[in-house]
């Protein structure tokens, strides 16, 4: 890519971030700003679904387990031991991670459709645990109030409450960059090629060195901190949790928003979610029939941009030579002189 | 060098390699020839830890290797290729080179996500190594280029320069002109020639005789997972035992 190329693109993002930054100060309604939110938070998820998924090739269907053990985590530590929100999100991460790490070792020795079934089992070990170990999880009516993240003393602008939805929908919106950033470092390096060249070709990766399994148990806890971490902070939005949270049905939607998205590409989870979710509250007003428009709309997308929008956007870039591309060009030629 | 010590490998009756024995000495280029199905390849994938030996022991400069995982063994400093062209397709060409290279790096994930200076300057080593090769490829003006643009030929040069990459002390090449045109292959065998040049050990899987006879320091025959022969490639020419693996002895007619 030119250098011109790379300073549009960069230009592209900061006008992205400008409108996410501005949306509390445009939008009033309560109900969108909580959509948005949720959107943030799953977007966290979903994201880090992909660099397993996406990025490292191994389709886990855990995830929803571990954004779980975040959730759980935050709302155990902060309502039993009344830990600091703060202290019990970064520990719940960490604990996620953790039992990823554990239950990573074995699982990851099995491959493909074997691999989905074992990190499937997982997810739905963990909505039992959390269902039936009552005297810990609070069983099937979960744990209510959970405090919401207390006031952040920053430098300079005095202590920032998150009583407010615009202030809540900020910390959303900082956790889903903290990830965007953490991935774009990951992937855009040679650690994050060894992850690719393990979705590309394990074979061919572990003769040039790379310690595939190692690789693969890396980026399985990696992406159980972050999908623990968006956990917890969903648990604190909604003041309660329940075994809902690790649902097949949440993990479900994350994959779909994923594989819409574009999966492989760092915005492909961002672009899935917001899309989805705006498509859901457009076809709601079709009750049952939503889902039912909703499925037709996923067979024709997997059919006709099986890369996702992210991927779709990318080809007919190439195919059109838009003015990003032709940009591009232009700087190459000024490059060479 | 490279000392293989009475490799066997079973796979459950049949006995694909037996008691092979041989050695590549320091820059010298080792053909391994034989009809097909006579264990060339597995021998390869015995050396690079792909199998497990059911017995015998592979050395590299005195050290055992045997039993050890492909990573490990190509950390030790043994590269190889596949018979099927296999390189990275999803990748740039230059990042097939810099991910074959990050087995000589140090940097782990808090170097990756802080950007450490650990981390800057293995990248630009890896870069520059990763240049290195593909101008010796003769690629360097395709380093940004998809694989998927890439000639076959391309392709082969870059499976090479993967294996490279990786800093070896040994190459193994499974018949890296398989499936190519005859000025294709030309290519592909002055690449060889100069590798052997800068004093690299290749061990070669080839059918096509004529590089053989050229290229080769000395050739190993291997019929039916036995060594047959063992010598120049004139010698082996001549060796009674060869002839008749290839042509077929006078009772088969």
């Amino acid at each position: 890519m030119g250098a011109s190329g790379l300073i549009l693109r960069k230009c592209m993002y900061l006008f992205l971030l400008l409108i996410a930054v501005l949306v509390p100060q445009v939008v009033t309604s309560r109900y969108i700003l909580q959509i948005l939110i949720i959107c943030y938070i799953f977007a966290v998820a979903t994201s880090s679904l992909n660099l397993l998924l996406g990025y490292t090739g191994q389709v886990s269907l855990a995830h929803a387990g571990f954004f779980a053990i975040g959730a759980y985590g935050v709302a155990i530590m902060t309502t039993r031991s009344g830990l600091n929100f703060w202290w019990a999100l970064l520990l719940a991460a960490a604990v996620s991670a953790l039992v990823g790490f554990l239950v990573g070792i074995p699982m990851l020795r099995t491959r493909g459709s074997y691999f989905a079934i074992a990190s499937l089992c997982f997810g739905v070990i963990v909505g039992i645990v959390a269902g039936s170990w009552s005297s810990f999880t609070g069983g099937y009516l979960g744990i209510l109030g959970v405090p919401l993240p207390p006031p952040l003393n920053l430098p300079g602008m005095g202590a920032l409450g998150f009583q407010s939805k615009a202030a809540q929908y900020y910390l959303a919106l900082a956790l889903l960059l903290l990830t965007l950033f953490v991935m774009h470092r990951l992937v855009n390096s040679p650690l994050g090629l060894s992850f690719m060249a393990v979705r590309n070709n394990e074979l061919l990766a572990g003769a040039v060195g790379i310690n595939t399994f190692a690789v693969k148990l890396l980026s399985f806890t990696v992406a159980s901190f972050f999908a623990g971490l968006a956990g917890g902070l969903y648990a604190s939005f909604m003041r309660t949790v329940s075994p809902e949270v690790a649902s097949i049905h949440l993990m479900f939607n994350w994959v779909v928003y994923l594989l819409l998205g574009g999966a492989g590409t760092l915005a492909g989870p961002v672009v899935g979610t917001l899309a989805i979710t705006a498509l859901t509250e457009v076809t709601q007003s079709f009750k049952d029939y939503s889902l039912l428009v909703f499925g037709a709309l996923l067979v024709v997308a997997m059919i006709y941009c099986p890369r996702g929008l992210v991927g779709a956007w990318e080809a007919m870039q190439r195919r059109l030579g838009t003015p990003l591309k032709r940009f591009r060009q232009v700087g190459v030629r000024d490059a060479k002189g | 060098m490279l000392r293989v010590e009475g490799l066997t490998k079973k796979f459950g009756g049949l006995l694909a390699v037996n008691k092979v024995s041989f050695t590549a000495h320091k820059g010298e280029v080792l053909a391994l020839i034989g009809p097909n199905g006579a264990g060339k390849t597995t021998v390869f994938n015995l050396i690079s830890g792909a199998l497990r030996p059911t017995a015998g022991q592979v050395y590299l400069e005195g050290k055992p290797i045997g039993g050890k995982k492909p990573y490990q063994v190509a950390k030790m400093g043994i590269a190889r290729t596949f018979q099927t062209t296999t390189v990275f397709d999803q990748l740039k060409v230059l990042d097939n080179l810099l991910v074959a290279h990050k087995l000589r790096t140090s940097s782990g994930l808090v170097d990756t996500i802080l950007r450490t200076r650990r981390w800057k300057k293995e990248l630009e080593e890896s870069r520059a190594r990763a240049m290195e090769v593909l101008d010796f490829i003769g690629l360097k003006e395709k380093a940004l280029a998809p694989v998927q643009v890439l000639t076959q030929e391309e392709r082969k040069r870059l499976a090479i320069g993967v294996a490279l990459a990786t800093g070896p002390k040994v190459l193994l090449l499974d018949e890296p002109t398989a499936g190519l045109l005859q000025e294709e292959t030309e290519g592909i065998f002055g690449l060889i020639k100069s590798l052997k040049q800068r004093g690299m050990t290749v061990c070669v899987i080839e059918h096509k005789m004529r590089m053989v006879m050229n290229l080769a320091d000395r050739v190993v025959v291997l019929n039916y997972g036995h060594k047959i022969a063992e010598g120049t490639p004139e010698e082996v020419s001549r060796n009674e035992l060869v002839i008749q693996a290839y042509l077929g002895g006078e009772h088969v007619a």
